[in-house]
């Protein structure tokens, strides 16, 4: 499916990361899930994702590194942060394409990853 | 006519030759009185010379007769010329008038004419023959009646002239015209005698006339008379024409005061003539001025002012006496010169005329200047030059010699010689070949008159040498004249010019050896011829008989010779030296009075320079003197007829305006000072002079003070002319004198004390106030030295630096520690000045000397003060230092125990009340013994000393340990203590003790201080618990703040993910991925969402509350445009208005700027905090939401709605968290309660401040103020 856009969640929380990869599978999008913050490199190496949800509290690495890391590596893609933190979140504004504080609904995930597809 | 040469015409020919000088050199002169007369006798002279001279020269009788009867064209004249010279030269001349001059001239003119027609009628000379007497062969004659006519009128006119300048002999003191009128009678007087000696038939030879021989003396007493006594150069009549015409009055008296000469300027003066006035005494000449007379008796020198006359005929005068002094420098009279200075020759206030113009006669040329050679380039000038020798002035003289004498026998010399060469080569020419004679004459002749031009041109020559050449030649002939004759008249003749020539020529001893040259040649020849051994040569040609026949005639005559010619150079000599010294004098005398007269001219127009210049000086001081002169009419009313200009200066009119107002002067006087006016002016015209001080007002207003002084002229009969005066502005002066008045008050009436002392430091003057400070009276305290007031409690090094000081002349500024007279100390602040006076000499030392007891006292106890005040602040200090108590009493107690001026031993403590009430605990000490460190460490209240201390609130002391110090152990030392309860308010904190040594007595002054220390110590101590509470409560508190923040926000975080769970999973749900729904499960899923948001909204308040409490809170601040800010919330908000059926409106006010800065979305939530808490408490109306713009600086956001209304109870405080108005919580509007405790966190965090305005009923306006500012860097 060479049309089928690819999105990368890292989350560690099992319940949110299958929410997140739900709603973008169900907008039509390929996804694959690091849950530690210790595959994503590998994740990235198989294709360049359209699209990257990123909370930044993850066991083996920090969300801002991976964002910088993402960010050298295809500046085209599009990554969302996602926190709790208000604080943190602002701090990554500038860097980020989106910032989304939890709760996240469905709908502003959606809405991130529209105009995305083909 | 027929000549032969004969010997006996050459005296007559050479006398000839001079007459002839002196008549051309006379008649050149002819200007002078006299001098026309002198001519005409010099011509007669000559006349009669030649005359005789060529008779005797004529060979027959007719030859002889004719020369003889031209004689009397000489002989009839001469003494006619001479009496009209005499008239002339003494004066007179008015009587030798033109009628008088052709009166006296009949009988002369007959008697010419008769001796030329004398051979028809004899009237002159009944026979005539030729008489021959050896080898001279003469006229005879016998003589006819008109002779005797003319011998007696001759004789009779030359007595008239002999007798008028015999009187100016006898008159003219002046050696001068003495002597020219000595020269002359010998002129005139001498060929007479010599003719009367012939007629009379006394001539050595018979019909020999003695006259030539005579006139050889004639010519010579001429020269003298022209040459030595300048006869034709200054008369006696040219003399009067000087004195006379004198401005200046001239009178001379001799030695017994006689007057002798006066001139006409002093006959005016005097009131006398001269005729009346010669010879008398001078007293009975200057009778009329007896002050005068008694002044000048007996006064040889003097030069002078006086005063003759009075009033307006008042007269002054310059006199000069000075001495006349005779030739042998012998006072012979005096001169008294008087010189008219005029009326009033003194400057004064009178009005100024026009200078005295005092006549200055010409200055007459100097007599005594030689008379200059005319340069005529003419023939004639040439011709006359030739013979007008002038002077020789390079000649050298001979030292003793009289230069002028030797200089004018030289000119005498060379003239001779010139007249002799040149009249003996037109002799050589004419005459000589025409006479037969033995020799021929040719040669000789040609070499003497080369010798003669020698001797006249080449004047370089050395005189003597050319007078020797002269006396050789003369002498040459003489003896060539006894070879050839033996003794002859002519022989004797040439001897004698030899002599004489020599005589008058050289010098007294040239004469001599001339005279025994002559005598020793004579006498040679008379030897050998008297006794025949030689016989001279034409006689022996001739075989005559020699002269002298025999040896014994020879001798007779020899002697007869030496004798005649000693007498004639002695009388030569002796004539030539008193004519020298004569002529010397009255050069000098002529000298003198030319002198008298450049004195009298020099001081005349000094004189007139003077009173020029005085004049000059004198408007110039009168116009230009700091004061205005005035006159006044001499009445009551002052009227002004004079102000001089400097008035403009003083009073500003100009002087036309007091010409125009002649009353201006009484109307600028001070009111004050009308009555002191009118007294002057009375005064003045009662006592003739007064003075007064009074003010006149200027014309700018200002009042001038004048000093007037006043004078009253009166004219001579003493009858008031007017009244003249001195303005002058004493403004200054008098403003000086009142500055000095004042300061002389100031000095008086000072508050301090005034010392002037001399150099020597003795007291002048004390004024008052030092009397006062000092207890020393004023005549106590003069003539002492200041150091009757020295305590000596200052170094003797303190007195002499002043000392130094002021004598180097320089201020001297310090303080003394005085005594007053009843042995008080005080202090004085002093300033010593010396006083130079205007010549810088240093004349006094004044003091100013304050009294400064109270200062210094003051300045000890603010000493005190200060030093108390220190302490105490470094015990506060301490207490600012980040020290615990013990450490901050043990520093204290350092302090306490180290100032200086408490007596305390460096040992003490401090006790503090602490956990038991009623007891003190010690906490620091100091050298404490050991044994009361645990008996004192606790000691109940009333126990002891400190417990007294400390019981009474009251410092205890002692001087003694004593039964009072209960705590007594083994080996006490005696001590003293002060006991100083430590006070907060009236609470007891603690005890600071203190050691002291025994016999301390208590001071209060110590008391006081350890008081204060006592408060100080309580405050820090105070201050130091509480600082030490409060720091434990405040860490407490932070320590639970920010855990509450930490934890809540922890508990947001770990809240919200599941949350995400939550919600997350509901919508997935909702969209039916998982399989369809039925209306109950969606329904179910929409109320799990909306819970969820809820509680996420609840997290997010909690959380920001959370944050703004711990001030963690933070604001990102942007640009933003307030419009579109509106217009987000104005979409989001409509809808949930609209679900409640409320109007929501949105507006913004034009003066809202399009951009502003902040955090927009923290805005966003207080917009839409405050708008969903209006919307929920709304039930129907509107919500709306407007920007507007308060203030320039301030922009607003109103939320306004028409809802319940908030009660007044309740509007302070809805603001605090978790706050509701009461009852509101509902179904409807429940809400976390934080909403508006964020909104007011977040808009004080923005600078900015909430207000509310609510009614019940009414609604309610929240009103957000915010300040407007500007990005960073914008």
């Amino acid at each position: 499916m060479p049309n089928t856009p690819y999105a990368i969640v890292i989350e560690d929380d099992p319940h949110l990361s299958v929410i997140y990869q739900t709603a973008l599978q169900q907008a039509g999008f390929d996804t694959a899930l690091d849950v530690n913050g210790d595959l994503y490199p590998s994740l990235l190496d198989s294709a360049e994702p359209a699209l990257v949800l990123l909370d930044l509290h993850l066991p083996f690495a920090l969300g801002s590194d991976i964002l910088e890391i993402i960010r050298a590596r295809y500046p085209k893609t599009v990554v969302a942060v996602i926190t709790a933190d208000f604080i943190i979140a602002k701090t990554l504004a500038e860097k980020a394409d989106h910032v989304l504080i939890k709760p996240v609904s469905i709908a502003s995930i959606l809405k991130v990853a529209a105009p995305l597809k083909g | 006519m027929v000549f032969e040469y004969t010997p006996y015409i050459l005296p007559l020919i050479a006398a000839a030759l001079i007459t002839i000088v002196i008549m051309g050199y006379a008649w050149l002169h002819r200007s002078t009185n006299g001098a026309t007369a002198l001519a005409f006798i010099a011509a007669s002279i000559t006349l009669w010379l030649l005359g005789y001279a060529l008779e005797v020269a004529g060979s027959n009788l007719e030859t002889k007769y004719f020369w003889g009867a031209a004689q009397y064209i000489g002989i009839a004249s001469a003494p006619y010329f001479w009496m009209i010279f005499g008239y002339q030269y003494s004066g007179r001349e008015r009587k030798s008038s033109r009628t008088f001059v052709l009166a006296t001239a009949v009988i002369p003119i007959i008697t010419i004419l008769l001796a030329f027609t004398t051979r028809w009628h004899g009237l002159i000379w009944n026979e005539y023959y030729i008489a021959r007497q050896g080898d001279f062969i003469s006229l005879g004659v016998g003589h006819g009646p008109w002779f005797w006519v003319h011998f007696a009128y001759s004789y009779l006119s030359l007595l008239i002239g002999s007798i008028l300048l015999g009187r100016l002999l006898l008159r003219r003191r002046q050696e001068l015209y003495r002597g020219q009128a000595i020269s002359l009678l010998i002129t005139v007087l001498t060929p007479w005698i010599g003719n009367a000696l012939y007629l009379t038939g006394n001539s050595p030879i018979p019909n020999l006339d003695l006259t030539p021989f005579a006139f050889t003396i004639t010519a010579v007493a001429l020269a003298w008379a022209v040459f030595g006594f300048r006869l034709v150069d200054i008369s006696p009549l040219a003399r009067e024409q000087v004195i006379d015409s004198m401005q200046d009055g001239m009178v001379v008296l001799n030695r017994r005061g006689h007057l002798v000469d006066i001139n006409p300027a002093a006959e005016r003066m005097l009131g006398v003539t001269a005729l009346m006035a010669l010879g008398k005494e001078a007293g009975e000449i200057f009778a009329p001025w007896p002050h005068l007379l008694e002044r000048f008796r007996g006064v040889t020198e003097i030069n002078e002012e006086i005063v003759v006359g009075r009033g307006n005929a008042q007269l002054h005068y310059l006199l000069r006496i000075s001495t006349l002094l005779d030739p042998q420098q012998q006072p012979a009279g005096r001169v008294l010169m008087i010189h008219p200075l005029g009326v009033n020759p003194s400057p004064g206030l009178a009005p100024v005329e026009t200078p005295q113009r005092v006549a200055v006669s010409p200055l007459p040329r100097k007599a005594s200047e030689p008379i200059p050679a005319p340069l005529s380039p003419s023939f004639w000038g040439r011709l006359t030059s030739f013979f007008r020798v002038p002077l020789k002035l390079d000649l050298p003289i001979p030292e003793g010699a009289n230069p002028s004498w030797y200089r004018t026998r030289e000119r005498i010399f060379t003239v001779i010689t010139r007249l002799a060469a040149v009249i003996g080569s037109v002799s050589i020419l004419t005459v000589i070949p025409a006479m037969s004679t033995v020799v021929d004459p040719l040669l000789p002749f040609g070499i003497i008159l080369f010798l003669l031009f020698v001797l006249g041109l080449a004047r370089n020559i050395q005189y003597e040498i050319r007078i020797g050449v002269f006396l050789f030649l003369i002498y040459g002939f003489g003896f060539i004249e006894a070879l050839n004759y033996g003794y002859s008249v002519e022989c004797f003749i040439f001897f004698m010019s030899f002599v004489v020539t020599s005589a008058v020529m050289t010098s007294r001893r040239g004469a001599i050896t001339t005279l025994l040259v002559a005598f020793v040649t004579l006498g040679t020849f008379a030897t050998l011829i008297g006794s025949q051994s030689f016989i001279p040569l034409v006689t022996k040609a001739y075989n005559d008989i020699p002269a002298p026949a025999t040896v014994q005639a020879g001798i007779t005559s020899l002697v007869v010779f030496a004798a005649g010619m000693s007498a004639v150079v002695a009388a030569i000599t002796i004539l030539l030296e008193n004519v020298q010294t004569a002529w010397q004098k009255e050069s000098q005398a002529v000298n003198l009075l030319q002198q008298e007269r450049d004195l009298l001219d020099q001081r005349v127009t000094e004189r007139t320079h003077e009173l020029q210049s005085a004049e000059i000086k004198y408007r110039t001081l009168v116009e230009q003197l700091p004061v205005a002169v005035y006159r006044d009419e001499a009445d009551e009313s002052g009227t002004n007829s004079y102000m001089s200009p400097q008035i403009e200066t003083l009073l500003g009119y100009p002087q036309s305006e007091w010409e125009r107002d002649p009353a201006l002067w009484e109307k600028l006087l001070h009111p004050d000072d009308r009555a002191t006016i009118l007294e002057t002016i009375g005064e003045t015209l009662r006592q003739g002079t007064a003075v007064a001080e009074y003010r006149l007002l200027a014309q700018d207003g200002r009042t001038v003070w004048v000093r007037d002084e006043a004078t009253l002229v009166r004219d001579e009969n003493g009858k008031p002319l007017y009244v003249q005066g001195v303005l002058e502005d004493i403004t200054a002066r008098r403003q000086a004198d009142e500055q000095l008045r004042k300061l002389s008050q100031v000095v008086e009436q000072s508050g301090s004390s005034i010392v002037i002392t001399n150099v020597n430091g003795i007291i002048e003057y004390v004024n008052p106030h030092f009397t006062k400070a000092s207890g020393y009276t004023f005549e106590e305290a003069v003539g002492q030295r200041p150091n009757i007031i020295k305590s000596g409690r200052q170094s003797l090094e303190f007195y002499q630096e002043m000392w130094q000081t002021i004598s180097a002349g320089q201020t001297w500024r310090g303080v003394f520690h005085n005594q007053r007279k009843d042995g008080t100390l005080f202090w004085e602040s002093a300033t010593i000045t010396p006083v130079h006076s205007p010549d810088g000499v240093l004349t006094h030392y004044v003091a100013i000397e304050d009294d400064i007891t109270h200062e210094k006292e003051m300045e000890e106890a603010l000493q005190q003060a200060y030093q108390n005040q220190s302490v105490l602040n470094s015990l506060l200090n301490i207490a600012l230092e980040n020290l615990t108590l013990d450490a901050m009493l043990e520093r204290a107690l350092d302090i306490i125990l180290t100032i200086p001026w408490l007596p305390t031993r460096p040992q003490g403590g401090i006790f503090l009340v602490e956990r038991q009430p009623g007891i003190l605990a010690l906490k620091a000490q100091r050298n404490l013994d050991g044994a009361l460190l645990t008996m004192c460490a606790l000691v109940p209240f009333g126990h002891c000393l400190c417990g007294r201390a400390a019981a009474n609130a009251r410092i205890e002391f002692a001087d003694c340990v004593d039964e009072r110090h209960e705590n007594q152990y083994e080996g006490i030392q005696p001590h003293g203590h002060y006991n100083v309860p430590i006070l907060f308010r009236d609470e007891v904190l603690g005890v600071l003790v203190l050691y002291l040594d025994v016999g301390r007595v208590r001071e209060p002054r110590e008391v006081t201080f350890l008081e204060a220390i006592g408060n100080t110590l309580a405050d820090m101590i105070r201050d130091k618990q509480a600082e030490e509470a409060l720091a434990q409560a405040r860490d407490q508190a932070l320590e639970a703040s920010r855990f509450k923040s930490q934890l809540l926000s922890r508990v947001s975080h770990e809240l919200r993910t599941p949350l995400g769970g939550i919600l997350g999973y509901a919508e997935l749900l909702q969209t039916e991925i998982f399989g369809p729904l039925t209306t109950a499960q969606n329904d179910a899923l929409g109320n799990v969402i909306e819970s969820t948001h809820y509680l996420t909204g609840l997290v997010n308040d909690l959380l920001d509350e959370a944050q703004a409490e711990a001030g963690a809170l933070a604001l990102y601040p942007e640009v933003f445009e307030p419009t579109a800010l509106l217009n987000k919330i104005e979409t989001a908000l409509t809808v949930l208005a609209n679900k409640k059926g409320l109007t929501f409106n949105a507006h913004i006010a034009p003066e809202v700027p399009e951009k502003l800065y902040g955090d927009v979305h923290r805005l966003q939530q207080i917009i839409v905090n405050l708008v969903g808490n209006a919307v929920k408490f709304t039930i129907q109306g509107e919500v709306c939401v407007t920007l507007i713009r308060p203030t320039p600086a301030q922009w607003a956001i109103e939320v306004r709605d028409t809802g319940a209304g908030i009660p007044s109870t309740e509007q302070q405080t809805i603001f605090e968290p978790f706050r509701q108005v009461s009852n509101s919580i509902s179904r409807e509007n429940r809400g976390s309660g934080l909403g508006l405790a964020i909104v007011k966190h977040l808009i004080e965090l923005m600078g900015g401040r909430i207000a509310l305005e609510s009614e019940i009923g009414q609604g309610s306006v929240f009103t957000v103020y915010l300040p407007i500012t500007n990005a960073p860097g914008v």
